[in-house]
C-alpha cells in the first residue's frame, strides 16, 4: 500500500507553538559570475569548493577564507552539469556544450587531459564510480536514453546501456546503487517519469517503476538503507527501496509547492534535503520522511546542493548566491 | 393397633416439646435420636437389629420420655409381625408429615447458647448431627418453611449461625427432591379437587418463600449474608436445579410415566417476576438450547414451562428469554404454537415488543421475527407485522413524535422482514408495499435530522430492490458509513452457529455448583497480557524515537504565488470582485483577515461594501479552505468596524434572493463576532510573558549589611504575601456598546413571512440556525444592561414556537432558554420576570414529562436545574437585601 504524507492544514497553529524557528545561513559566498548550476566540495585540507555556473565558468572557493581562490573557463558560455575531483588534483566536469573534460592542476594551472563526447541535450549530471580499482564515468549518450560507461583508464566506452523500447525519453538523472551480490547496480531517472535498475556490467535490466507522470528530475539512493528519493515538477516526492533487484515504491511525500532541482541525501544517512523550484530548501529524516525544517533564503530557485565534511550545507541557487547553512551539524 | 402407636407417640412428641434440654439435656438428647431412629424404622420399614436401648436415667420426666419411647421401640420392633403393608404406610405418613415437623421445631427452638453450654463436648457434637439428620431426612418442603421461618425471625447470635449452616445445606442438597416431588404425579391417585387447591395453596407458600428469599435473607443478615444467598448465586443454583430436575421429569416421560411441570412453570414464572429473569435464564439456557435440539420431549418440556406460566408472568418471562436465544430457528421451540392460541403472547410478539417498546439489542427482534416467519402457520402473522411495521415506520405523524432510537428499532425490525420474504410473496405484495413506501419515504427525505434522512433512504432503497430487482429502482446518494451497513447487515438471515453437543456441556452434579463471592479477584492472565502489551509498546515507541531530529518550525513554509499578496485593502477589494486570475483572487482572499485586522484607517466607511463582497463570493477557482477563510474574514469584519457591519449582514438576512447557505453564514458570522468581542483582550498585553528570573548561585556574603537583613528577614513573620502575578489590566467590554445592533434586527422580522423565505413555514434549518446564533449573540451580552430587555425579547419569541413540531427547532428553543437563564440576572428573575419566568418554569417541566424527543427532555432538564438555580440565588439576594 502506497503511503502518503500530506501536509497538516492545520499545523500553523501546532507549530507556532514549537518556538524553534529556522537558522539564518551561516555565510553567504558572493561573486559568481552567473547562476549556479552544480556545487561539489573536495575533502582536503581546508576545504575546497568547487562551483559551476550557467556561463560555464568553475570557480573555487576556499572555505576557510570564505573567498574566490581560483576561476577558470571550462565550458565556454554552456552552463556546467556537473564537477567532480578525484584521484590527486584531478577534476571532471561535464557542460552543456556535449563535453566531459578532464582536467589536470599543473602549477596551478588546470589543463586539459582528456574529453569526452556526450550529449548536449541532456540535464542529467553524470557520475563516476570505481569498480575494481578501476575508474569508471556513467554518461548520458548522445542516443536518447542510453548510458555509456567510460573507463577513465582506456578512455573507451566499455559498456551501452540502452533499453529495449525507447519509450523513455531522455535520462534525467544517474545513480550509482552500489554492489550487492556482485551486482553492480546502476538506477536510471528517466523523462517519462520511469525508473530503471541495471546490472551494469551484464548489461540487464533488473527492475523498472514508474514513478511519475512527468519526468523525474532528481533523485539520490542511501546505500546503507537501500533507499532512495525521487522529485518531479510536481509537489510530490516519492521513496522507493531495493530489496532482492527489485524496485518498491515506498512512501509519498505532499509538499506545498511543486517542482524540485535537486535531492541529495547527507553523508550520514540521516537526512535529505531538496531544492525546490520555490526558492526553498527543504529536510527530511531519511527514515521517517519526517518534514525537519524549511529554509528560505534564495529570491531564486535552488539549483543544487552539497554537503562539508563537518556536515555544513552547501546550497547554490539560480540568484547566484552560495548558502552555507549549518543544521543539524 | 396402629392407632394406640400414633397415640403414643403423639404423647412422646408433645412430652418431647415441653421438656426437651431442660435439666437434663443430655437425656433428651438421647429421646430425639430415639426418635429420629424410629422414624427410621418405621419410614424405611425395614427392622433394626441393633437398637441401641435407652440409656439409664436419672432424672424422672427424662425417664418417663425414654421408657415410652422405649416402649414404642419395643413395639415397633415386634410391629413388624403384627402391622400389615398398608398399615406401615400410613404410619410412615403420619410420622412424616405430622410430627417431623414438630419435632424439628421443637428442636431448633432450643437452639440457644445456654443450650450449647449445657451439652458437654461430645453432646455438642451429637446435637449438630441430630440437626442436620432432621433437616436431611424431614419432608423437604415443611422443612425448609420451617427453617425459612425461623431464620427470619431470628435474631443475631449463635442460633441464627446455626440457622444458617442449616439453610446452607438445605438448598445446596434437598431443593432437587423437592422441587422433584411437585412435579410427580401419582399414580391412580384419586385428587380431589380440594387436593388440588390444597395443593396450590402450599405451592403458593413455597414458591414466594423461594422467590423472596434473597431479599428477605439480605435485609436480615445485612453485611453478613452468606455467598450462597446472593441472588446471582442462589438464583444460578435454583435454575440448575431446575436442569436437573427437568432431566429427571425427561427420563421418567421417557419411560412413559406422568409428571406435572406446573410447580416448574409457576416457580419460573415467579422468579422472572420478581426480577431474577436474566440471571435464570442466563443459568437455564445454554443447556436447553442443546436439549432441544435432542428430541420432541425436550421440546414439549420447553413448550410447557414457558409458556403455561401465569399470565400475569408472562411478559417477564419471555422477553428476557427472547433476548438470549442465540438463533431464531430455536425460539419454535420453546413457543411452539402457542402464539396462535394465546392471545397474550400473539399481542406480546406482535405488537407490544415491536410497536411499544424497543431494545438497543436486536437479538429479540430477529428472534420474534424469525419466529414469526419460519413456519407455514404463522407465516399470516409475519405478513400482517411487516405491513403493520411498514405503515407505522411511514407514518409522518409517528416519526415527529418517537425518538430516533424507537424509529431506528423499527427500522431494523423491518430490513429483518425484508431479509424473509420470498419470491412469491414479493410479486403479491409489491404493489401494496410499494404504495405505502412511497409516501413514507417522502416523509423521512423531508425530515430536518440527517439521520433519519439517511434511514429512509437505506430502507426504501433496500425494499425497492427486494421487492423487484428487475424493475426501476430508487437510488439516493448518502455516504455508506458504519450505520448503514449495520442496517443493511439484517437483511442477513442468521445461520445457527452454535455446534455444541449435549455431550460437551458439563453434567450439572450437585457439587460443581461453585459460588460467587462478592469479592473480585484479579485475573493474573490479563494482568500479563496488559504487561506484553504495554512492554509491546514501548518497544515500538523505542522504535520512533530513534529519529532523533527534532523538527524546526514550519510556519514559514507557504505556498509560492506568483501574483503580490494586496498591501492596502482597497487593493484586495478590488481583486475579488473583478478578477479572473485564480491566483490573484486567492492571494486577496488569503490576505484579506490580516489586512482587515489591522484596522487600517477608513475600514469603517468600506466595512458594509467589503462584507457585500464576501457575502457573495463564491468559491469559484476550488480553493483549498475557501470557507473557512472567507469566514475568518467576514468575522474580523465584523469585530472592526461591528456597527455598520452588524446592521448590513443582519438586514440582508431577511432579504430575498439569498441561499441559504448565505443566510447560514449572516448567523454564524454575527454569533462568532460576538463571541469574539465578548471576550477581553488587552491588545497591549496579549505576546507579554512572564519574565523569566534568573536563577544566581547562593553565595555567602562578606557584606554585614546583607547578612543582618538576612538575619531580620528569618525572623519575620509575615501572614500575607502581596500577588505574586500583577491585577489583570481591565478592559472594557467591546460588545457592550454594540450588543443591541447583532441582536434586535435579527428578531425584528421573524414573523413577516415573504413568498420566497418563509421562516416559520419550511425554513426550520434557517430557523433553527436563528435561534442558536440568538442564543450565542445573548449570552455574549452577558453583564450587558442591554441583556435584560434582550431577554424579554427572546423569551417572548420563545413562547411564540415552543410547541413547533420539528424536535429540532424545540431543541434550539430550549439552548435559547438556557441562555436566557444564565444571562438574566438573579433579581430579575423575582421580580421583573417573575410570571414568565413561572410560565417558563411550567413549561419545562412540561417537555422533560411530555416530550418525545430524548434530547429535548435532557435539554429541558439542564434549563429547569439552571432555572431553579437562579431562582435560588434570586432568593438569597432578597434575603440578604432584605437584612440589611
Amino acid at each position: 500500500m502506497e503511503e502518503i504524507i500530506r501536509p497538516n492544514p492545520d499545523c500553523k497553529g501546532m507549530t507556532s507553538s514549537n518556538s524553534r524557528q529556522p537558522p539564518d545561513p551561516l555565510f553567504i559566498l558572493r561573486g559568481s559570475r552567473s547562476a549556479i548550476t552544480c556545487l561539489h566540495y573536495q575533502n582536503t585540507g581546508s576545504g575546497r569548493l568547487f562551483s559551476g555556473c550557467q556561463e560555464g565558468e568553475v570557480y573555487i572557493w576556499d572555505l576557510k577564507t570564505r573567498r574566490i581562490k581560483e576561476m577558470f573557463d571550462a565550458h565556454t558560455k554552456s552552463s556546467v552539469l556537473w564537477i567532480k575531483s578525484f584521484e590527486c588534483n584531478k577534476l571532471i566536469t561535464q557542460g552543456r556544450d556535449g563535453f566531459i573534460k578532464i582536467w589536470h592542476n599543473k602549477n596551478s594551472k588546470w589543463n586539459i587531459l582528456e574529453m569526452y563526447k556526450c550529449s548536449s541535450l541532456v540535464f542529467c549530471s553524470s557520475i563516476l564510480f570505481a569498480h575494481e580499482g578501476i575508474n569508471y564515468i556513467a554518461i548520458p549518450s548522445n542516443t536518447a536514453s542510453k548510458v555509456d560507461i567510460i573507463s577513465v583508464d582506456s578512455s573507451q566506452v566499455v559498456i551501452s546501456l540502452q533499453p529495449m523500447e525507447s519509450k523513455q525519453g531522455m535520462c534525467m538523472c544517474l545513480k550509482y546503487a552500489g554492489t550487492s551480490n556482485n551486482k553492480q547496480l546502476l538506477l536510471i531517472g528517466y523523462e517519462s517519469g520511469e525508473l530503471q535498475l541495471w546490472n551494469i556490467f551484464s548489461k540487464t535490466l533488473m527492475d523498472q517503476l514508474s514513478i511519475f507522470p512527468e519526468s523525474i528530475m532528481c533523485m539520490d539512493f542511501s546505500e546503507k538503507y537501500l533507499k532512495g528519493m525521487c522529485g518531479s515538477v510536481g509537489n510530490k516526492l516519492v521513496t522507493f527501496k531495493v530489496a532482492d533487484d527489485k524496485l518498491i515504491m515506498d512512501k509519498t511525500v505532499e509538499v506545498v509547492n511543486e517542482g524540485f532541482n535537486n535531492i541529495t541525501i547527507r553523508g550520514d544517512d540521516k537526512l535529505i534535503v531538496t531544492c525546490g523550484w520555490d526558492k526553498s530548501i527543504r529536510l527530511f529524516s531519511l527514515k521517517s520522511l519526517k518534514p525537519l525544517a524549511v529554509l528560505k533564503y534564495h529570491k531564486e530557485s535552488v539549483q543544487c546542493c552539497t554537503f562539508t565534511s563537518d556536515n555544513i550545507l552547501i546550497c547554490g541557487s539560480k540568484d547566484k548566491l552560495i548558502s552555507l547553512w549549518e543544521i543539524y551539524s | 393397633m396402629n392407632d394406640t402407636l400414633k397415640c403414643k407417640m403423639s404423647i412422646c412428641t408433645k412430652a418431647l416439646e415441653n421438656r426437651i434440654f431442660g435439666e437434663n439435656a443430655s437425656e433428651s438428647l438421647s429421646a430425639i435420636e430415639n426418635l429420629v431412629k424410629l422414624f427410621d424404622v418405621v419410614g424405611d420399614e425395614v427392622s433394626s437389629k441393633t437398637k441401641s436401648g435407652p440409656t439409664t436415667t436419672t432424672h424422672d420426666e427424662a425417664q418417663a420420655i425414654t421408657s415410652a419411647l422405649s416402649n414404642i421401640l419395643q413395639f415397633s420392633v415386634s410391629s413388624e409381625q403384627i402391622l400389615g403393608q398398608k398399615e406401615l404406610n400410613d404410619l410412615k405418613k403420619y410420622t412424616r408429615e405430622t410430627l417431623f415437623p414438630r419435632w424439628i421445631e421443637a428442636v431448633l427452638k432450643n437452639v440457644s447458647v445456654e443450650t450449647n453450654n449445657k451439652l458437654n463436648a461430645s453432646d455438642k457434637h451429637r446435637f449438630d448431627a441430630l440437626l442436620f439428620s432432621l433437616v436431611k431426612q424431614g419432608p423437604s418442603l415443611q422443612v425448609f418453611m420451617i427453617l425459612n421461618t425461623a431464620l427470619i425471625n431470628s435474631c443475631a447470635g449463635f442460633s441464627q449461625m446455626k440457622f444458617i449452616s442449616l439453610m446452607e445445606s438445605f438448598i445446596s442438597e434437598k431443593l432437587q427432591s423437592l422441587f422433584l416431588k411437585q412435579c410427580l404425579v401419582e399414580k391412580n391417585s384419586t385428587n380431589t379437587a380440594f387436593d388440588q387447591k390444597q395443593n396450590y395453596v402450599e405451592w403458593e407458600e413455597l414458591i414466594s418463600a423461594l422467590s423472596s428469599f434473597p431479599d428477605r435473607i439480605a435485609g436480615k443478615l445485612q453485611n453478613h449474608n452468606s455467598d450462597k444467598f446472593l441472588p446471582i448465586n442462589y438464583i444460578e443454583l435454583l435454575g440448575n436445579t431446575i436442569i436437573i430436575v427437568l432431566e429427571e421429569v425427561h427420563s421418567l416421560l421417557k419411560s412413559d410415566q406422568d409428571c406435572s411441570l406446573e410447580f416448574i412453570s409457576r416457580l419460573i414464572g415467579k422468579l422472572c417476576l420478581t426480577g431474577y429473569a436474566d440471571i435464570l435464564w442466563n443459568s437455564m439456557i445454554s443447556r436447553l438450547c442443546v436439549f432441544v435440539k435432542q428430541n420432541y420431549i425436550w421440546c414439549r418440556i420447553c413448550e410447557r414451562i414457558v409458556t403455561r406460566v401465569p399470565d400475569k408472568c408472562i411478559e417477564c418471562v419471555i422477553v428476557p428469554l427472547l433476548q438470549k436465544i442465540p438463533w431464531y430457528g430455536l425460539v419454535d421451540k420453546f413457543l411452539g404454537d402457542s402464539i396462535l392460541t394465546n392471545r397474550k403472547i400473539h399481542y406480546l410478539l406482535c405488537t407490544k415488543l415491536l410497536f411499544h417498546r424497543y431494545f438497543d439489542e436486536t437479538q429479540l427482534v430477529r428472534n420474534v421475527l424469525g419466529y414469526l416467519a419460519s413456519s407455514r402457520t404463522r407465516r399470516l402473522l409475519y405478513l400482517e407485522t411487516m405491513k403493520n411495521l411498514l405503515s407505522v415506520w411511514g407514518d409522518g405523524s409517528a416519526i415527529k413524535h418517537t425518538s430516533y432510537s424507537q424509529h431506528l428499532f423499527i427500522s431494523r425490525a423491518l430490513m429483518i422482514c425484508i431479509g424473509y420474504l420470498n419470491e412469491k410473496e414479493k410479486s403479491l405484495l409489491k404493489e401494496e408495499f410499494v404504495g405505502i413506501l412511497m409516501p413514507a419515504v417522502q416523509c423521512h427525505i423531508g425530515s430536518s435530522d440527517m439521520k433519519l434522512r439517511k434511514l429512509g433512504m437505506v430502507v426504501a432503497e433496500t425494499l425497492t430492490s427486494t421487492l423487484d430487482p428487475k424493475g426501476p429502482k430508487l437510488h439516493f446518494e448518502f455516504e455508506r458509513d458504519v450505520e448503514v451497513y449495520d442496517l443493511l447487515s439484517y437483511l442477513h438471515v442468521p445461520e445457527d452457529t452454535s455446534t455444541q453437543t449435549p455431550e460437551a456441556i458439563p453434567r450439572l452434579e450437585k457439587k460443581d455448583i461453585e459460588p460467587v463471592t462478592c469479592k473480585t479477584t484479579d485475573n493474573p492472565t490479563n494482568l500479563t497480557d496488559d504487561q506484553n502489551t504495554k512492554h509491546n509498546i514501548q518497544t515500538d515507541v523505542e522504535l520512533d524515537s530513534d529519529d532523533d531530529l527534532e523538527p524546526y518550525d514550519m510556519s514559514n513554509d507557504v505556498k509560492v504565488t506568483k501574483v503580490k499578496n494586496p498591501k492596502y485593502i482597497r487593493d484586495c477589494m478590488e481583486g475579488l470582485i473583478c478578477s479572473d486570475d485564480a491566483e490573484r483572487v486567492e492571494a486577496c482572499l488569503f490576505s484579506a483577515e490580516q489586512l482587515i485586522r489591522k484596522s487600517p484607517d477608513g475600514l469603517k466607511e468600506i466595512a458594509a461594501e467589503f462584507s457585500k463582497i464576501l457575502l457573495h463570493l463564491q468559491n469559484n477557482f476550488s480553493t483549498r479552505g475557501f470557507d473557512a477563510v472567507r469566514f475568518g474574514a467576514m468575522v474580523a469584519l465584523a469585530v472592526e468596524c461591528p456597527v455598520e457591519v452588524a446592521g448590513y449582514l443582519s438586514s440582508q438576512f431577511y432579504e430575498r434572493n439569498y441561499n441559504l447557505r448565505q443566510r447560514m453564514d449572516i448567523l454564524e458570522v454575527l454569533s462568532a463576532a460576538a463571541q469574539e468581542l465578548a471576550k477581553p483582550v488587552d491588545k497591549n498585553r496579549v505576546r507579554q510573558h512572564q519574565p523569566v528570573k534568573e536563577i544566581k548561585p547562593v553565595k555567602e556574603s562578606d557584606d554585614w549589611r546583607e547578612i543582618v537583613e538576612k538575619r531580620i528577614e528569618g525572623k519575620t513573620r509575615r501572614f500575607i504575601k502581596g500577588r505574586t502575578q500583577p491585577e489583570p489590566a481591565q478592559v472594557a467590554n467591546r460588545f457592550a456598546p454594540v450588543a443591541g445592533h447583532f441582536f434586535f434586527p435579527l428578531l425584528n422580522k421573524v414573523d413577516r413571512s415573504q413568498p420566497s423565505f418563509d421562516l416559520l413555514g419550511k425554513e426550520t434549518i434557517v430557523l433553527r440556525k436563528l435561534i442558536y446564533s440568538l442564543g450565542i449573540i445573548l449570552h455574549s451580552a452577558l453583564h450587558v444592561p442591554l441583556a435584560t430587555q434582550m431577554c424579554v425579547n427572546l423569551l417572548e419569541f420563545i413562547w411564540a414556537l415552543r410547541y413547533h413540531s420539528d424536535s429540532c427547532i424545540r431543541q434550539a428553543l430550549l439552548y435559547a432558554t438556557s441562555m436566557v437563564i444564565l444571562v438574566l440576572p438573579p433579581f430579575c428573575v423575582l421580580t421583573d420576570l417573575q410570571d414568565v419566568m413561572l410560565e417558563t418554569k411550567s413549561w419545562l417541566q412540561e417537555t422533560i414529562d411530555n416530550d418525545t424527543d430524548m434530547e429535548c427532555k435532557r435539554m429541558a432538564l439542564q434549563a429547569l436545574v439552571l432555572l431553579e438555580n437562579t431562582m435560588q440565588q434570586g432568593f438569597k439576594l432578597d434575603l440578604n437585601d432584605g437584612r440589611a
